[in-house]
């Protein structure tokens, strides 16, 4: 096992979740902007509601230049990817120069996007980086504690994200076994109520919908570092 | 060799892929910065180095063994070599070292000796850098992907590899390592070179720390696991200066160091790397007296010369420097990056006048210099030859031996007519090319 720090696990776990949050939220947000071409005009008010994001925007086209490329919105999958970019580059030594550097060609393509009259054409490729982060932190991080605690980010962003996106309850009990295997394997202290609870919502039950709220409190809480 | 200078942008995107930046803080706001990188690189002959080579370990055993005589015996004040007021009155100078002797009597395990060439072929001591000096970890990864751009460059030429850094330094380490692990301890994210920081903790294998991470119980200093678990460090490349390293024993509003690490290293728990207090030996008013202390240490002659350089704390030199400012270069001791530099050429009669009579009255304060004429090297702008002022910065590294690094950084000033090639003043960086036969 690799030496690292409390900070450092936390440093992993969110870099974990913000590369997760940039991929699915991207993936997201090209269908909604398909459904704003000729279905609906208005169906990013639909987005920010089911992602639970405040809809300050007046009007589609703001919504699609702030939702991808505004570093002051706090939403935006440009700061996601920021605060990805910064939760990596502290990990360097950890994660390698390499698998950082395609965070870096994410953002650089996300800075150069946002100038394009078919930015969607372009931000492709920040779904390829990201493809090539995980494959290059799967070859390049020698410590296992450390590849599953990154890779557990990961699981509990998406599980989050798939609840609030309503994705279908078969991708949920997937990915939450995956993180099961994953929470053990990681060798830490976890909220072992939570993950009784969890089980019982998403393996258990028919239907998740109802506890939507509570699986993703509980997902909170599973993960507790100490940092602040 | 146009094989390799043909692919100078691709090279740049490249360095932008990995990181390679400085940061900077302009109106209190952090922002990071490319470092320009110009392919053509600088090419120092076998003969040459093996010279800087030998000039360089004399240099840096002679500052090492002056950092223990300071804080220890202080034989030379005693001796009158050097005057007791430029050693306690230099800003680096710390109080708090007395009497401190680090791990196996090594002072500057890693020294960076900023070198220019003169006109005449001939090489200058600029400075010493003998606190944290920075700036290997660029030519070093430059070289990594100077060598995918153009194999064939260096197939044709004879180039002493320089990725051997991180080893260097892990040898180091290792070699004043008092049983433990080895670590880089960085102030954290927002500092100018925290690239370089977390780019050297990949090459040594050492673990990257953040202040919070290490404590000291009993005098010796742990790093914390996230498991609980606790890990004995016995080396510590910290890139934290003397002033914000220990608040029990610096400044007390530091929020950057370690409590207490002073104390286990003055137990002899643990190695600082570079050990602090050297910054006394950076003082551009004591880098004059080092061809002194070689003489009075190693009773050898000094290989390298000093830059020719005046004190006004001497009589005759003040009257030199005041007679002839015109045509020196005027420089506060306590400043580095670039800052405090004048050129008594580009002066004013008014500032003339201003720094005349500011230099008699504070003449601690000031060191003035010959101009040296640079040889100026080639470089490629907008795709067309020109030429800029560059200097060297070499790296010592010390073990049982010190060990020079087969490279270096050299740095190029932004514009044509500046002496002032600073990353953090806009100039860029070459490759170090040092040939083996």
């Amino acid at each position: 096992m690799g030496v690292i720090s409390i900070k450092s696990s936390d440093n992993l776990f969110w870099l974990g979740r913000y590369v997760e949050r940039v991929f699915t939220t991207l993936k997201a947000f090209t269908e909604c902007y398909d459904i704003m071409i000729d279905i609906n005009d208005e169906e990013y008010i639909n987005f920010c509601r089911r992602l639970g994001i405040a809809n300050n925007y007046s009007c589609r086209q703001e919504f699609i230049s702030s939702f991808l490329f505004d570093a002051n919105d706090p939403a935006s999958i440009y700061s996601s990817l920021i605060h990805a970019y910064d939760n990596a580059v502290e990990m360097r030594n950890v994660i390698s120069s390499d698998t950082l550097s395609y965070l870096q060609l994410a953002v650089d393509i996300m800075e150069k996007s946002s100038s394009s009259n078919a930015p969607l054409l372009k931000v492709q490729e920040v779904t390829d980086w990201i493809f090539a982060f995980w494959g290059s932190a799967d070859d390049n991080i020698e410590a296992e504690a450390s590849r599953n605690i990154l890779k557990f980010g990961r699981s509990i962003e998406r599980l989050d994200l798939y609840t609030r996106l309503d994705y279908p309850i078969e991708l949920m009990r997937k990915e939450f076994s995956i993180m099961l295997n994953r929470l053990y394997k990681v060798g830490i202290d976890f909220n072992a109520h939570s993950i009784e609870r969890l089980t019982r919502m998403i393996l258990e039950e028919d239907d998740y919908s109802p506890y939507k709220f509570s699986i993703q409190n509980e997902l909170s809480q599973l993960f507790v570092t100490g940092v602040m | 060799m146009y094989g390799l200078i043909e692919h100078t942008d691709e090279i740049n995107r490249l360095l932008a892929r990995y990181g390679v930046k400085f940061g900077i803080y302009k109106n209190n706001v952090f922002n990071e910065r490319l470092f320009p990188f110009d392919a053509v690189p600088r090419i120092i002959s076998k003969d040459e180095f093996d010279y800087l080579e030998r000039g360089l370990k004399q240099r840096v055993k002679a500052l090492n063994i002056f950092l223990k005589d300071i804080y220890t015996k202080k034989q030379i004040i005693k001796d009158k070599i050097i005057p007791e007021e430029f050693v306690y009155g230099a800003a680096g100078y710390m109080m708090e070292c007395e009497g401190a002797v680090p791990p196996k009597d090594v002072f500057s395990h890693i020294s960076g000796i900023d070198l220019v060439q003169g006109n005449d072929m001939r090489w200058y001591v600029l400075e010493d850098n003998l606190r944290v000096p920075s700036g290997a970890s660029y030519p070093m990864i430059a070289r990594e992907l100077c060598r995918r751009a153009s194999p064939d460059t260096f197939r044709a030429n004879t180039v002493v590899d320089n990725r051997n850094y991180g080893d260097l330094l892990r040898n180091a380490l290792d070699y004043v390592n008092t049983g433990g692990i080895n670590v880089v301890l960085t102030p954290g994210r927002f500092n100018s070179a925290f690239f370089e920081h977390s780019y050297l903790a990949e090459k040594t294998g050492a673990v990257f720390a953040m202040p919070q991470d290490l404590f000291v119980e009993g005098n010796v200093l742990y790093y914390s696991e996230y498991s609980g678990k606790h890990q004995r460090v016995g080396a510590v490349y910290r890139r934290i200066n003397d002033d914000f390293m220990d608040p029990m024993t610096f400044r007390a509003d530091s929020l950057l160091g370690v409590p207490h690490i002073m104390d286990a290293y003055r137990a002899g728990n643990v190695a600082l790397v570079n050990a602090p207090g050297n910054s006394v030996a950076d003082d551009k008013g004591i880098y004059y007296y080092v061809p002194a202390m070689i003489k009075y240490y190693l009773g050898e002659e000094p290989i390298l010369s000093n830059a020719p350089t005046y004190l006004p704390f001497y009589p005759d030199d003040m009257k030199y420097v005041l007679d002839n400012i015109q045509k020196l270069v005027i420089k506060d001791v306590a400043e580095s990056g670039g800052y405090g530099v004048v050129f008594g050429s580009e002066l004013s009669l008014e500032r003339v006048y201003e720094l005349k009579k500011l230099i008699q009255k504070e003449p601690r304060r000031f060191i003035a210099q010959e101009v040296i004429h640079f040889n100026d090297l080639k470089v490629v702008e907008n795709g067309v030859w020109t030429e800029r002022k560059a200097d060297l910065r070499a790296f010592v590294l010390m073990g049982e031996e010190p060990v020079v690094w087969k490279s270096g950084l050299t740095r190029f000033s932004k514009d044509a007519n500046s002496f002032v090639v600073n990353s953090s003043q806009g100039g860029g960086f070459k490759d170090t090319w040092v040939l083996s036969r």
